[in-house]
């Protein structure tokens, strides 16, 4: 008797391939998808930092410090080395660079940041300086500065180290000069000094190495309140707009399975108007949900909503759009509400963790990121960011506006032929 | 019977040699059909004997693979027609009045009048403003139906509209279609209950795998098929040696049976050789043909396999 229980149970879950599927494979599958994104890409590199330098110092040491720097692995340049003009300060430029060039840190080596010295004080004359080295970041990826400043320090020693083996072969300096020396943070929320190391050179250059001082900006949060709690609403509410589309696409298939769309068919409603009705519903839902999520966000942790009204409307409703045609292209390609059930499970929740509704793409590897780059929740976070980090208005996410947009048109139309097959007359 | 059926009443839409196939199964194989104007054609076949697949294509739900449909109404007779499914194609999370209005307006004639016409003829008057779900299944098929005839149409296709429903509900459904067939509409139902065919339908089609056997009133069906010959069934106490003919002894030697043209004058003259023969009779039968005589006869088997 408990055999045939079991056996009932068996059978069941047998001839329900999308709850074998729910069991078996999307575990597996996420258990990858998390795997590659924490062990870095499938063993790769872990992601490069997108830098860019801004050079305003005319020094030959300087000009050869930061061709050092822009050669190390662990950084990718997003722009030639540069310098600021009269119109474009420092400040601006960098946000201009980091949201239009998707760079995360600005290297700034301000005019007059390595004086002139006599070359045997080389060392002494690149840290000697009234002037810090500025690096200017966008603050969502939180160690972003901190990788800058070690590989500046470490470029800076290999420089001096190769000026110096130029003087004296036998008297390179010690590691230990490799410390970075004064951190100087004025992001929005602080200004403290990290530390504050001296390093003497080896033998044969016995002098004290005063201090190397670095200027960390996080040139995006100032006067902000909870730019960090925006993005993860974006990234909550994209997540579960999928989730919530979908269920709405699937009336779609009740509506078949209930026998209502062949009554509906039969009637003066053409295939065409069904599918914009619900598209419209589905966006209209979308947008309102979004909606309260940010509410909620504003009301009771002081998002920024009302400060960026009509970037956030555009991208909500673009968003919105583009899930509303996800999930018609989906209730069109499957056959069964168990089947949609299973398929937009495994692809909402891989999206979101790829597109970085789960976990901050800025921790994944350059290939994951770049994977991110495909999927609806990466689009969709990136405009949000702009709009809610970067405080940019509508016309700096065209592209991500024209990415959803077309998503939006391009899936309601194979959604459209698709479904013909539902359609009077076949 | 509706008053404004005759014979001679014209054709309103004809299938002519319907062929379709799913992959290798033949559902409809040259299937000709004609359903005059105000009548109740009933379409009586076992499962799978290709009913739905016909009203299917006739509401255009699927395409024939070859085959027309011919109308005599002016246009596309589509739009004349109400089609009621076998399953409740309901909104079951809306009331009875919020499914007329949304199916109304789909017909483009969403008025009150209308509605509360329909709720009358269904007799849901007092249901309007509760949700499908919590009808009881009879009510959710007189709603079913009255939701396919919203816009008047002249032909009313029914698959299996008495499915589940207790004798009332069906005699109430019946009623509903009595009044439609009183305004002149015509209706084609599919069924596999005989007695509903026999009771219900002016003429009776007869289809099995795919293809109209025959196709007339019950009385021209039978007499193709069967003819007017009745049913004779004796019950004996004890097995007989032997029974006068045409009666034929059944295999338990407990009952013989024969079909007689004239009561009247064959039933005597059998039953006086039986009392001369002293055979210990139990009881005498005699009954008309049935459907379901006329069925086996065609078919070679029962309606229900």
């Amino acid at each position: 008797m408990i055999w045939t229980v079991v056996k009932i149970s068996l059978l069941r879950l047998w001839n329900t391939k999308s709850e074998l599927l729910l069991i078996f494979l999307v575990p597996i599958l996420f258990f990858s998808v998390f795997a590659m994104i924490f062990s870095r890409g499938v063993g790769r590199k872990p992601g490069k930092i997108r830098v860019s330098i801004i050079n305003d110092d005319t020094s030959p040491r300087t000009e050869n410090l930061a061709r050092e720097f822009a050669k190390r692995d662990e950084l990718k340049m997003v722009t030639g080395i540069g310098k600021t003009v009269e119109q474009w300060p420092i400040e601006k430029l960098s946000k201009r660079i980091i949201s239009q060039h998707n760079a995360e840190v600005v290297v700034y080596f301000p005019a007059g940041y390595s004086r002139p010295n006599t070359f045997d004080e080389t060392v002494s004359s690149m840290i000697e300086q009234s002037k810090s080295i500025q690096i200017l970041h966008e603050g969502t990826n939180p160690i972003s500065a901190q990788v800058i400043e070690a590989a500046l320090a470490q470029s800076l020693v290999k420089f001096s180290e190769q000026n110096l083996v130029a003087i004296s072969p036998t008297q390179g300096l010690s590691n230990a000069v490799l410390a970075p020396v004064r951190l100087a943070s004025t992001s929005s929320e602080s200004a403290n000094t990290v530390s504050a190391t001296k390093a003497t050179a080896g033998p044969g250059f016995n002098r004290s190495i005063p201090t190397l001082e670095f200027e960390q900006q996080n040139i995006f949060a100032s006067n902000k309140h909870n730019p960090k709690i925006a993005m993860y609403a974006a990234g909550i509410a994209v997540m579960f707009l999928l989730f919530s589309s979908s269920g709405a696409g699937a009336s779609l298939l009740e509506e078949k399975e209930a026998g209502t769309l062949d009554r509906l068919m039969t009637s003066r409603l053409t295939l065409t108007q069904l599918l914009v009705g619900k598209w419209v519903y589905i966006t209209g839902l979308g947008f309102v949900q979004i909606s309260t999520m940010f509410l909620w966000g504003q009301l009771v942790f002081n998002v920024d909503l009302l400060g960026h009204l009509s970037g956030f409307t555009v991208m909500a409703l673009a968003t919105s759009s583009a899930s509303a045609s996800f999930a018609l292209l989906l209730a069109a390609v499957c056959r069964s509400r168990n089947q949609l059930n299973g398929i937009s499970l495994v692809l909402v929740l891989g999206m979101s963790a790829l597109g970085g509704s789960m976990i901050p793409r800025y921790i994944m590897s350059e290939s994951m990121q770049q994977l991110g780059r495909y999927t609806f929740n990466g689009w969709a976070l990136d405009g949000f960011k702009k709009i809610f980090w970067y405080d940019l208005s509508i016309s700096a996410i065209q592209t991500e506006l024209v990415v959803l947009l077309v998503i939006a048109i391009s899936f309601a139309m194979i959604a459209n032929l698709l479904l013909r097959r539902w359609s009077l007359n076949g | 019977m509706n008053r404004l059926f005759q014979s001679t009443s014209p054709t309103i839409l004809a299938v002519r040699d319907a062929r379709l196939t799913y992959g290798r199964v033949s559902a409809l194989r040259g299937v000709c059909l004609e359903l005059l104007a105000g009548e109740i054609l009933g379409l009586l076949g076992p499962n799978g004997a290709g009913k739905t697949s016909l009203l299917r294509c006739l509401a255009g739900h699927q395409k024939l693979d070859s085959g027309s449909f011919e109308s005599s109404l002016e246009g596309d007779f589509r739009e004349s027609l109400g089609m009621v499914p076998q399953e409740i194609a309901l909104y079951r999370d809306l009331t009875v009045l919020q499914n007329l209005d949304v199916f109304a307006r789909f017909q483009n004639i969403a008025s009150a009048s209308i509605m509360q016409e329909a709720l009358l003829w269904a007799g849901l008057e007092d249901k309007a403003r509760t949700l499908v779900r919590h009808l009881s299944g009879g009510m959710q098929r007189r709603l079913n139906i009255a939701c396919s005839i919203l816009h008047d149409p002249e032909i009313l296709c029914l698959d299996e509209p008495t499915v589940g429903v207790d004798p009332q509900s069906r005699e109430r459904i019946y009623h509903m279609l009595q009044s439609l067939l009183d305004r002149g509409t015509a209706i084609l139902l599919t069924t596999h209950h005989l007695e509903e065919a026999e009771d219900r339908c002016d003429r009776i089609a007869i289809i099995d795998q795919g293809q109209i056997l025959d196709v007339g009133t019950l009385e021209e069906l039978m007499s193709r098929t069967v003819g007017s010959a009745q049913h004779l069934s004796i019950q004996f106490l004890k097995p007989p040696s032997r029974v006068p003919a045409p009666l034929r002894l059944r295999e338990d030697r407990l009952e013989a049976t024969c079909e007689i043209a004239n009561a009247s004058t064959e039933l005597p003259a059998l039953l006086s050789h039986i009392q001369q023969a002293k055979l210990p009779v139990e009881s005498v039968s005699l009954r008309n043909p049935t459907l379901q005589t006329m069925f086996l006869h065609m078919t070679g088997k029962e309606l229900r396999e």
